[in-house]
């Protein structure tokens, strides 16, 4: 009998396994994959020539070459390597609103399964204020097991800290490794546009999906509520057929200004409601990075 | 003026108003909450629009309290009161009653004359709710300039109270309401009252009165609904100084009801109301305007004084203008001597005629007794001789004689005697110069000539050039013409039909002045073979016109109540004081008083109508008769009404008859009220709009608002 998870359906991820999650970049891989690798090596695929140098093996050295130049050059190939991803959920308490926790679980499980049948590597990271659990790259369906009941014991928190925490994830993580970020993003733009530049710097391949439940855009409420913060606990009492349209605008102007501080930071940016099914969510995000 | 409530129990309700804010506060508490990822943004939005929603939630909270506060109101049926009623107990009060005295108050309403329902109101206002005030009445409109009516206790008024009497007033009464309005503004009082009686005829308002501050104005309308009625408003005698035996017409115009018609008969009378001549009945017909104009034909019986008089055949509501009358003065019966014989000729007799168409049968009838003689007869005061020759020096100073004398001399020349004026000795020259208008000339005169006034304002030929006496009509053949010189005055004139070389217009009809006397010279005979003048329609007139005492002495005047009564005239200079003696036969000794020259006896306003006679010390004929009738311009009733002349406001009523008054006063104790059910309705609506909206807060019913934008 199969093992059934809460979070994960293979069918959602059968739904987008024919579509190859290429990384947009070449990232460094632990063993010779789909993606092209930075460092050139002695593969299948010629890249260029090098001029020979002490400790070069000699059957990569190119004779042709010698006979017209008389030098000693040694070809070089186009290295092909897996992707290592590194998922990172948001556990903060906003992400206790509606069912963008659970949407979130769910998307990231998908792509997990998604990278290891491709042979990539998946790891996964829960952060709010701390990190709550790490789990470093791996493809193997032991890792994915593990990974998945991990995700179903998680809760969110109360507070988050996630500019601090990418901070720290740029920094451990291994250079050049893909960064999915499934959050709600309710933090200071500013504060995000440093954590993802630091991503970038440590030449991450960065991605947010931008977790969002529909009521967070439209406050579609008709009587006077009194709001209480999820994080903050703090409450205030408004009337939201008053505020409709100002709480509209400003809302469009944060997510405005986070996507353009992914733009300027070289890192995508891809909205996902809740009220989407996540198949079709992922097959929407696979369509637009292809 | 207050405010009071007729439903004021409904005012109990008026905690109710704070509904909407109880609700707010209930809703404010009570409001659930939900747990939201975060309200940055929901802060930031409050932010912006705190200031705007806090200035709406008050204003929209405000709103709904008097809204709900209104229609309490309205349903407690808010009504005006005047505190206190016309003279509250403490309040100091004061009032000017200004009544209305005209002629026009004569009028009928329902049996009884509009002044004696002013009379009523005045007591009965004195009499009760003004009995405790201080009241000026202003019913004179006589009084000595810089004069104005005082404050008195309506009791003491009551005392002393006379009826009123109609008076001629030549101020409209609107300047009396407005010394009244003065009267009260210079008083200290909490209460000013300002009531005006009138029938609010269009002349005593004739335009917007000023409404004056802080006075309360009272109008009390005693015009009827359905007022008459016409009434004569003028006659007179056309032309102005008629002549006995000459056609006249008298002039009588009606005014009243438009488009309705009055039988009018027209007589003339003697100063003691002989009837003389009966001028039968017409129909007057009023145009839209309410006007109508009758021109009766009469011949003035040989009287000096007499009364034209217009009347209505049937009676109406206002009986004092269905009668008016004129007084005409004919100049006495002059004695004429005709210097030739009747039996002589055609033209001889064609003048006899003119001057006595009677031929002496009726002497009375006639306003000439002509004798036939050679010489002029001493009682004579005027002459006519026709002229075949010149007249000898000693017959031309009998002439020049007698017209020294104050006599009137008409002569005829024949045409030709011109050519003989040359041979004439000198001193007959000289004497028929100083009676000729000129010398007679030799010149070419036109076969033919027409005839045209010359002196068109003379008062000899006034009225000659009305078309009926044809004056074009009138042929001259042959003319004595005279120098171009003349020295007296050219009356008429003769012109060349067909003109041409040297053919001049020439005098046919002359004024000469001489002495106390004057000498008309025809310069032409009344004979066929010199003119068509003796069959012509203007010379019977112009005979008889010649032959008289000059018109216009004025001794007979005809004015209207409350004007000044004066007689003035050169031929009263020789008296120091008359005797003027009024319509009831008392007698008044005048004084003569001498002002720029002008010798006049003022005996000041006539205050009653009728014939007064002035008389000679000692005389029992009078000399001169002022006849003085009631204003004619109070006969033409023509409405104002109050509402038209006034701002309506708090402080002005109008009521059309005093038992109105009464009950609009007892109305304002128990005022009516100013909320019509229609307004109450919507009011209404309103407060279940705004109440639904404040519920909807707490749950969601069906919005008025949604349902009226859907519809």
């Amino acid at each position: 009998m199969p093992i059934k998870y809460q979070f994960f359906d293979p069918a959602d991820a059968a739904k987008v396994s024919k579509l190859q999650f290429m990384a947009r970049q070449v990232v460094e891989g632990v063993i010779t994959g789909q993606h092209k690798s930075p460092h050139k090596g002695f593969s299948v695929e010629f890249a260029e020539h090098r001029e020979y140098m002490p400790g070069d093996e000699i059957r990569h050295m190119d004779w042709r070459a010698y006979a017209r130049s008389d030098r000693y050059y040694v070809k070089l190939y186009e290295q092909e390597t897996n992707l290592r991803a590194t998922l990172v959920l948001d556990t903060s308490g906003s992400m206790r609103f509606g069912e963008k926790f659970d949407y979130a679980r769910k998307v990231a499980a998908c792509l997990a399964y998604l990278l290891s049948t491709q042979q990539d590597l998946a790891g996964m990271s829960a952060i709010d204020a701390a990190v709550r659990w790490e789990m470093p790259p791996g493809s193997s369906p032991s890792h994915l097991d593990r990974m998945f009941k991990a995700m179903e014991a998680l809760e969110p928190g109360n507070s988050t800290d996630l500019a601090n925490q990418l901070h720290g994830l740029a920094e451990r993580l291994p250079r050049r490794s893909m960064v999915i970020l499934l959050t709600d993003l309710w933090v200071e733009p500013a504060d995000l546009v440093k954590a993802l530049q630091h991503l970038r710097y440590r030449k991450h391949q960065g991605m947010v999906l931008h977790i969002l439940d529909r009521a967070e855009i439209d406050l579609p409420y008709d009587r006077m509520l009194t709001f209480q913060d999820l994080e903050t606990n703090e409450k205030i009492q408004v009337d939201p057929r008053d505020l409709r349209d100002t709480y509209k605008q400003e809302v469009e102007k944060f997510i405005t200004a986070v996507r353009k501080a992914c733009t300027d930071s070289d890192v995508e940016y891809h909205e996902m409601f809740t009220d989407v099914p996540c198949d079709r969510a992922l097959v929407r995000l696979m369509s637009r990075r292809s | 003026m207050g405010l009071t409530f007729l439903f004021s129990g409904a005012l109990l309700a008026l905690p109710l108003a704070g509904l909407p804010v109880l609700l707010h506060l209930l809703y404010q508490k009570k409001s659930p909450v939900v747990f939201f990822s975060t309200i940055r943004f929901i802060k930031a939005s409050v932010q912006r629009t705190a200031a705007r929603k806090r200035v709406q939630k008050w204003l929209l909270l405000a709103v709904r309290v008097i809204l709900l506060a209104i229609l309490i109101a309205a349903v407690a049926q808010p009504a005006k009161l005047l505190s206190g009623g016309w003279a509250a107990p403490g309040k100091s009060s004061i009032a000017a009653i200004v009544v209305d005295t005209s002629y026009s108050m004569q009028l009928l309403d329902h049996h009884e004359p509009l002044l004696a329902k002013a009379d009523t109101a005045v007591r009965e206002l004195l009499g009760s709710q003004l009995a405790n005030t201080k009241v000026a009445i202003f019913r004179s409109p006589n009084l000595p300039p810089g004069q104005t009516e005082q404050l008195h206790a309506a009791g003491e008024i009551l005392a002393e109270w006379a009826p009123l009497a109609p008076q001629a007033n030549p101020r409209p009464l609107v300047d009396r309401v407005a010394a009244a309005a003065d009267l009260l503004e210079r008083q200290h009082a909490e209460d000013k009252w300002l009531v005006v009686i009138s029938d609010f005829q269009r002349h005593e308002f004739p335009g917007e009165m000023t409404q004056p501050k802080g006075v309360h104005l009272v109008m009390i309308d005693l015009h009827p609904d359905d007022p008459r009625n016409a009434g004569v408003s003028k006659v007179s005698i056309d032309p102005a100084q008629p002549t006995v035996g000459i056609g006249s017409e008298a002039v009588v115009d009606v005014t009243g009801r438009p488009n309705t018609s009055r039988a009018v008969s027209v007589s003339i009378a003697s100063v003691a109301d002989k009837k003389l001549l009966d001028g039968g009945v017409q129909v007057a017909n009023l145009d839209a305007a309410g006007h109508s104009r009758l021109r009766v034909p009469l011949h003035l019986p040989a009287q000096r004084w007499m009364m034209l008089k217009a009347s209505f055949q049937d009676d109406d509501d206002m009986a004092w203008d269905n009668t008016r009358s004129q007084l005409i003065e004919t100049p006495p019966q002059q004695s004429v001597t005709f210097l030739g014989n009747p039996a002589a000729g055609n033209m001889q007799r064609a003048v006899w005629l003119a001057l006595d168409p009677s031929e002496g049968t009726h002497p009375d009838g006639w306003s000439l007794k002509v004798k036939q003689g050679k010489d002029i007869s001493p009682d004579a005061s005027a002459a006519v001789m026709l002229a075949d020759e010149w007249p000898d020096a000693a017959h031309v100073a009998r002439l020049i004689s007698f017209v020294r004398g104050g006599g009137t001399l008409v002569l005829f020349l024949r045409p030709g005697l011109e050519e003989t004026w040359p041979k004439l000795p000198d001193n007959q020259k000289a004497a028929l110069k100083s009676i000729l208008p000129s010398e007679p000339i030799v010149v070419n005169v036109a076969l033919y000539s027409s005839v045209a006034v010359a002196a068109q304002q003379d008062p000899l030929l006034a009225g000659f050039a009305d078309e009926r006496f044809q004056i074009h009509s009138m042929v001259v053949r042959r003319i004595v013409p005279f120098s171009g010189d003349p020295q007296a005055t050219l009356l008429l004139n003769c012109f060349p039909r067909d003109p041409g070389p040297g053919l001049h217009s020439q005098g046919l009809l002359y004024r000469k002045p001489v002495g106390a006397g004057q000498v008309y010279t025809v310069a032409t005979l009344p004979g066929g073979d010199y003119s068509n003048i003796a069959t012509h329609p203007l010379f019977l007139p112009l005979m008889v016109r010649m032959c008289q005492r000059s018109a216009g002495r004025g001794d007979a005047q005809n004015i209207e109540l409350g004007q000044s009564l004066t007689l003035i005239g050169r031929q009263f200079e020789a008296f120091d004081s008359m005797t003027l003696q009024g319509p009831a036969g008392d007698t008044t000794i005048v004084k003569a008083s001498h002002a720029g020259g002008v010798t006049q006896f003022p005996f000041g306003a006539a205050n009653a109508p009728g014939l007064y006679s002035w008389l000679k010390p000692g005389g029992a004929e009078p000399m001169a008769i002022t006849n003085v009738q009631l204003p004619s311009n109070e006969s033409e009733l023509f409405y104002s009404p109050p509402p038209s002349l006034v701002e309506p406001g708090d402080n002005v009523m109008i009521a059309r008859s005093v038992a109105e008054l009464h009950t609009k006063v007892a109305n304002l104790g128990e005022p009516e009220p100013k909320w019509t059910m229609p307004i109450a309705i919507v009011l209404l609506m309103l407060c279940v709009e705004a109440l639904m909206a404040s519920l909807s807060r707490i749950w969601k019913p069906i919005s008025l608002r949604g349902v009226l934008a859907g519809a």
